[in-house]
């Protein structure tokens, strides 16, 4: 997922929670910034505030270590609910226990 | 395999069916139309092309309505909520491809 995309990701994810299915979300490149801690957007949804939330009803996310160390961001900045983690440990194995992988992205 | 293919750009963005026909023939394509992708389903000429392509199109209402449509104005294909198409990435189709 990247930028805006990461609303209509979250939307998909949690319409997926809702229907018993494990859901994992994985961010790269700009998706990194879905999860920085503290967003204040004025005018369209607060998606670190919809990530956090996904995250209380189960869904499982984590960021691309090495994206999110390229934009400036510390460990400690991400929302509680995600980790900072890694393509080879944790996207692999989000993939291998899924039945199904969708990407959001352009 | 049938596949459901996501499409977030405009059709002045891209056209996707390109891309679709080379994936899957035209009965095991579903087409998901979000974010801007659902002005695909709104211009006549776009509308056209995925009839082509798929057999069914899905359109996120929430997008659609978001951007001052509604269902009467689709040239093809229906409205559908997120848990509809989670219904057809999960249980209508093998492979979701974002175009």
């Amino acid at each position: 997922m990247m930028a805006m995309d990461a609303n209509v990701a979250v939307k998909i994810a949690m319409a997926a929670k809702k229907k018993g299915y494990n859901v994992h979300m994985f961010g790269y490149g700009e998706g990194v910034t879905a999860v920085k801690k503290g967003q204040r957007p004025k005018r369209f949804p607060n998606v670190g505030d919809e990530l956090e939330q996904a995250g209380k009803e189960g869904v499982t996310q984590a960021v691309c270590e090495t994206c999110f160390a390229a934009r400036g961001f510390e460990r400690g900045e991400e929302i509680p609910s995600a980790k900072v983690g890694s393509l080879t440990n944790d996207l692999f194995r989000f993939v291998s226990e899924s039945d199904r992988l969708v990407t959001i992205a352009r | 395999m049938k596949t459901a293919f996501i499409v977030l750009k405009s059709p002045a963005e891209q056209d996707p069916t390109h891309l679709i026909k080379r994936f899957a023939e035209r009965t095991e394509s579903s087409v998901l139309l979000v974010e801007d992708g659902v002005y695909q389903a709104t211009v006549a000429v776009a509308a056209d092309r995925l009839s082509k392509a798929a057999a069914e199109v899905l359109v996120s209402k929430e997008d659609l309505e978001a951007r001052g449509y509604a269902q009467s104005d689709l040239k093809i294909g229906r409205t559908a909520g997120y848990d509809d198409i989670v219904d057809c990435i999960m249980e209508r189709t093998d492979r979701t491809v974002t175009v």
